[in-house]
């Protein structure tokens, strides 16, 4: 205690207990179309489940995480864990899950959600600030919005979009793709044919791997490198690249501060 | 002219000449001389043969030595021809002004300075050594410079995405970092304030006559990197306050203290607080040329928070509410404070407070530190004494 006591002094800081308190919650989605994660400063990580076998995949949203608190005491940190909630409401199939932090503990608690589990048919939109969101296997559509961390969305969804400040962005499936990434690299696979892609990321390169190079519109535009090699188009070039293949139906926009490389996935 | 004299010399306007009290020869005596409001003005030991002359702003003074106190007055009369004093003449403290002796000290010149001070602001210790002092100079500049360098150094190095990945990564060099640049920011900000005005000293060409005044308004940045509980996992707690110290005796100030705004996501946290400090070693009546000051004391430190939440429900039938939830706050806390005069008026100083906050305490940005966890912060103020 001595000891501790003259490191603070020398140190210009504080003595207190960090403690966690783990939480596990069900919430009904009885009638729900879309679930929105509407939550602070939290990694994200959410796994889809098929949602004809009840057995293992209940019509429900299964959510695993922990509080990390920090008090005066073991004891004070561990009650100060328990005094956030998260809470769920439902209306007309839109179901959110947020959380509620009471001024008492305000700055002094800090949300890690494990793993959200959740039937695959849903939409999924997930809100948050700092942390990494990973989102594996939805079927439906997903919206990504968040301020720093990377997004990772993988599986069969209708559609994707994200928004991050800052942070690496990694988008893998047959859906129509909607990417700002204002301080990161992005990368998409398209898994299932060409679809329409529109990618603005300022600070970062792109990688962008067609499912499908027939029919598509390629808009791209940076003050890097492009390299575009896939049956249909074949360049190295700078600035601003354009070129159509087929009908043109499926455009593609790449607006990029860095390198931007289009070609076929394997 | 044998007389010790330490000449008051306060704010009297360039070009006009300035007004003088004229103490009669009294050997072997020492007197000090106050001005209403019981502040030394100059302490003089007295010429046995010739008039002594202490120059101050016009108005009346007290001067105190043997026996009883008794008022002066300083005017701007212009000096005449007096029959000097005989040496052989009783000495007579006298509380009228004769006429100036021929031999008077002529008063200091006070030019404007703003030279010195001007470079200074642009490059750290570049006035220095334009007023003939170059090693000063280059030790200012590289000093400011290596705390400049030093802090962005250690800027440069935070990663926003620090955090955003959980993991049991050590936290020793995060609050090494933030230490750092906590400790570096404060050095280079002291120094650079400080310099500027030294330099106006230096052009001048005059001794430092530190003036401790009435009320002290003063500037604090107190820091400390402490644990968090969100990701990373150490930093960095700032509280920049402003505080008005009313000297009630030569040696103990109070008044209200630690007064700043903290704003923060969705809240907002007014901090106000009362302080009293004891100078244990500083300017004195005996010692009016000692450039520095040290400070102990105590205050309570109070803060008011409101938040204001917004529900948004889902159903959009349901009509939205904003309220305000409020909390009170309050950390008592001792403080110990070191300053130095870098002008007659302004000081810098350095300090150290302890405090067990009773209730959470909340700095900007959301950050807070949980109640009655002992807090150690280090800092630097900026202060003038009015």
């Amino acid at each position: 205690m001595k000891r501790l006591l003259a490191l603070a002094l020398l140190s210009a800081c504080t003595l207190g207990v960090r403690a966690e308190g783990a939480f596990e919650a069900e919430f009904e989605l009885e009638d729900t179309r879309a679930v929105v994660l509407d939550l602070p400063s939290t990694p994200v990580s959410v796994r889809a489940c098929d949602g004809s076998v009840p057995e293992s995949c209940p019509n429900a949203l299964l959510l695993s995480g922990h509080w990390s608190a920090v008090g005066a005491s073991g004891a004070k940190a561990r009650e100060n864990a328990t005094r956030p909630a998260i809470l769920f409401d439902a209306h007309e199939g839109l179901a959110r899950v947020s959380a509620d932090i009471p001024l008492d503990v305000e700055g002094l608690v800090d949300l890690t959600l494990n793993d959200a589990m959740m039937p695959a048919a849903l939409d999924l939109e997930v809100r948050t600030s700092l942390g990494d969101v990973d989102v594996q296997g939805i079927e439906g559509s997903v919206l990504v919005d968040t301020a720093i961390g990377d997004v990772s969305v993988r599986g069969p969804m209708r559609s994707t979009g994200v928004r991050v400040e800052e942070g690496q962005v990694h988008v893998e499936g047959p859906g129509a793709v909607d990417v700002w990434a204002d301080d990161g690299g992005v990368r998409i696979e398209q898994t299932a044919g060409a679809a329409q892609t529109h990618v603005v990321a300022p600070g970062g390169a792109v990688e962008l791997l067609l499912g499908d190079d027939a029919d598509v519109d390629l808009w791209v535009r940076t003050p890097g490198r492009i390299r575009v090699q896939t049956d249909a188009f074949s360049a190295v070039s700078q600035g601003l690249y354009r070129a159509r293949s087929g009908t043109g139906a499926t455009q593609i926009e790449i607006d990029a501060g860095g390198d931007v490389s289009v070609r076929l996935r394997e | 002219m044998s007389a010790l004299l330490l000449a008051a010399w306060i704010s009297a306007p360039v070009g006009e000449p300035p007004a003088r009290i004229v103490l009669e020869p009294n050997a072997g005596t020492r007197v000090t001389v106050e001005d209403p409001d019981g502040n030394p003005v100059a302490q003089v030991e007295l010429d046995p043969h010739e008039p002594t002359i202490v120059y101050a702003p016009e108005g009346e003074y007290v001067v105190r030595g043997e026996g009883p106190p008794r008022t002066v007055r300083a005017t701007r009369e212009q000096p005449t021809a007096a029959p000097k004093p005989s040496p052989d003449a009783a000495p007579q403290p006298s509380a009228t002004l004769p006429a100036a002796p021929p031999h008077a000290v002529p008063p200091p010149r006070r030019e404007p300075a703003w030279r010195a001070p001007l470079m200074s602001a642009f490059v750290p210790g570049l006035g220095h050594a334009w007023a003939g002092k170059p090693g000063w100079g280059v030790g200012i500049l590289g000093t400011t410079a290596a705390a400049v360098t030093g802090a962005v150094v250690l800027g440069l190095q935070h990663d926003r995405t620090d955090g955003a990945t959980p993991s049991d990564a050590a936290s020793g060099p995060g609050y090494a970092r933030l230490g750092g640049f906590a400790a570096l920011t404060s050095i280079a900000g002291a120094l650079y304030v400080g310099q500027i005005f030294d330099a106006h000293r230096v052009e001048r060409g005059e001794r430092l006559e530190p003036k401790p005044g009435r009320v002290q308004v003063r500037f604090d940045r107190l820091t400390a990197v402490s644990m968090s509980a969100g990701r990373p996992r150490a930093a960095l707690y700032d509280d920049l306050s402003l505080a008005a110290l009313v000297r009630v005796t030569p040696r103990v100030q109070v008044g209200p203290s630690d007064m700043s705004v903290k704003l923060g996501p969705e809240q907002t946290v007014l901090q106000l607080g009362a302080r009293g400090m004891f100078e244990a070693w500083g300017p004195t009546a005996s010692h009016p040329y000692r450039r520095g000051s040290i400070s102990v004391g105590g205050g309570l430190l109070g803060q008011h928070t409101a938040r204001r939440r917004l529900s948004q429900p889902l159903d959009p039938e349901v009509e939205r509410a904003e309220r305000t939830e409020r909390a009170w706050g309050a950390v008592p806390y001792v403080l110990a404070d070191a300053r130095l005069f870098v002008a007659p008026r302004w000081t810098v100083g350095a300090l150290g407070r302890f405090g067990v906050p009773l209730t959470p305490r909340r700095y900007a940005a959301g950050r807070a530190l949980p109640a009655f966890a002992p807090t150690v912060e280090f800092g630097v103020s900026l202060g003038v004494n009015l």
